[in-house]
């Protein structure tokens, strides 16, 4: 649950059965999800599927939330991502995101302009910046590009355990950013240090 | 298999889980597996993932279109006021008035995923203006948004059977459910022998079959208790993952919690396509 300093948060909100958070949270929370969804899906049909049920399991998941463990942006997007390569998965192929853009993106707002990421994201680059190029390389082949690690092995060359290992190892590295409770509490749980 | 290697497998499944994805297979080895392993964080790396795609590849400023927005409203506005955040209490079933057809009779019939946004944009005005009407309006409450659910579109109503188990009884009520919101109810009007179970010992848990996974790993339902008394009671559905093509609802009597993969030992009810 969250914590007693985080009362007003949206999610706490949500999770409280607060049907006036429903506006907020798409305020806030709508360019994140729906940029994400844009990007993992196939065409505009599967995004604008894809962020109804995000949303839904949002207000389900609300009350999983823990502001010790992850700020909001973290907790959602973790949500869109699950759902969204679970529908990836389902149909069997990558999103080709250069062939919605043109379409989804409306005529007066260019919409590309990313927006200040958060400080955890912020965070997290610096900590991937400190990974050897190789190893930056198939961690974005793996989350951003959603390439399989089979397809990453045969496009770089890389022996199929080495790019398993790499991701691993970023992704234990990153993780350790998101702050010493969190650490703390994935120490206690058993971690997972390869 | 030692512990360790219980863990590390996991590990992997769960990285893989977070990256590309898991198939039918894997998923249920990584289930089975955390079963042992109550002390992993099963979040841990989709959160880092997560954390990744936010570093390298911020999200544009963007809106949603208005279209999908008022999709979105629409759909938690009926989610809010269907009661469809997890309960294990189901909520009493009032006065309720639905257009009901022929017992066994889907309400419409199901035509697949395809063109849902139309309807959908349709039916987000008539349904945002009830969410904010019944937000508003004090007497209104869940039931009415049930019957504007039961009455949209590709709303499917299956009607419960007994299940083959000796526990089971004369069951009567429905499921509705709507593929397309993956959001439903299940209604009990009769369920002797299903009365007032003790959720301390054991607890109903509903699986619903979707013609578009393999049958075997049917999709989690959420876990219910039923009251002591004979009164009508309407229950959420909440399902854990999104279902293509509901065609069999079941409900297991369970462990208290759930259970990640059903035995399939005591099946109580069944509600089918």
């Amino acid at each position: 649950m969250a914590s007693p300093t985080d009362q007003t948060s949206i999610l706490t909100r949500v999770a409280a059965g607060d049907s006036s958070a429903v506006s907020e949270c798409l305020d806030t929370y709508g360019p994140l999800v729906w940029s994400l969804a844009r990007r993992m899906s196939f065409d505009a049909s599967q995004a604008e599927d894809s962020v109804q049920e995000i949303f839904i399991e949002i207000w389900k998941s609300a009350h999983r939330f823990d502001a010790s463990i992850s700020s909001e942006a973290t907790f959602i997007a973790t949500i869109a991502r699950r759902r969204l390569i679970d529908r990836r998965r389902s149909i069997g192929r990558r999103p080709e995101t250069e062939q919605i853009e043109p379409e989804l993106v409306s005529g007066t707002d260019k919409g590309l302009e990313t927006v200040e990421i958060n400080e955890e994201a912020a965070l997290a680059r610096e900590a991937l910046e400190a990974l050897k190029p190789q190893q930056r390389q198939v961690i974005e082949m793996s989350v951003i590009d959603g390439l399989s690690h089979s397809q990453i092995a045969n496009t770089t060359g890389l022996p199929l355990g080495t790019v398993k290992s790499h991701v691993r190892r970023g992704l234990d590295r990153v993780s350790k950013i998101l702050g010493s409770r969190a650490e703390a509490d994935h120490a206690q749980k058993g971690g997972s240090e390869a | 298999m030692t512990h360790a290697n219980t863990m590390e497998r996991a590990q992997d499944l769960l990285v893989l889980r977070a990256t590309e994805g898991l198939d039918r297979s894997e998923e249920q080895e990584m289930q089975v597996l955390l079963e042992g392993l109550p002390e992993l964080d099963t979040d841990h790396y989709e959160r880092a993932a997560a954390l990744v795609h936010l570093a390298l590849d911020p999200p544009t400023s963007s809106p949603m279109p208005a279209s999908v927005r008022m999709s979105v409203e629409a759909a938690l506005g009926a989610h809010i006021q269907t009661g469809g955040a997890p309960v294990s209490a189901p909520a009493p079933l009032r006065a309720v008035e639905r257009s009901s057809p022929a017992p066994g009779k889907p309400i419409a019939a199901q035509d697949g995923r395809s063109n849902t946004l139309p309807w959908l944009v349709a039916a987000a005005s008539l349904l945002f203006a009830a969410f904010t009407f019944l937000n508003s309006a004090p007497g209104k409450g869940p039931d009415e948004t049930a019957v504007a659910l039961a009455d949209l579109e590709g709303t499917i109503e299956l009607p419960w059977a007994a299940g083959p188990s000796e526990r089971s009884g004369v069951v009567t009520g429905a499921v509705v459910w709507n593929d397309d919101l993956d959001q439903g109810y299940m209604e009990f009007e009769q369920f002797g022998s299903l009365a007032g179970n003790d959720a301390s010992a054991e607890q109903y848990q509903l699986w619903i079959f979707d013609g578009d996974r393999d049958a075997a790993r049917p999709v989690d339902g959420g876990v219910f208790d039923l009251p002591s008394e004979g009164e009508p009671v309407r229950v959420p559905i909440d399902a854990k993952l999104a279902v293509g093509k509901a065609t069999l609802f079941a409900v297991t009597v369970e462990r208290p919690g759930g259970v990640v993969v059903s035995e399939r030992e005591h099946i109580v009810a069944l509600a089918q396509l």
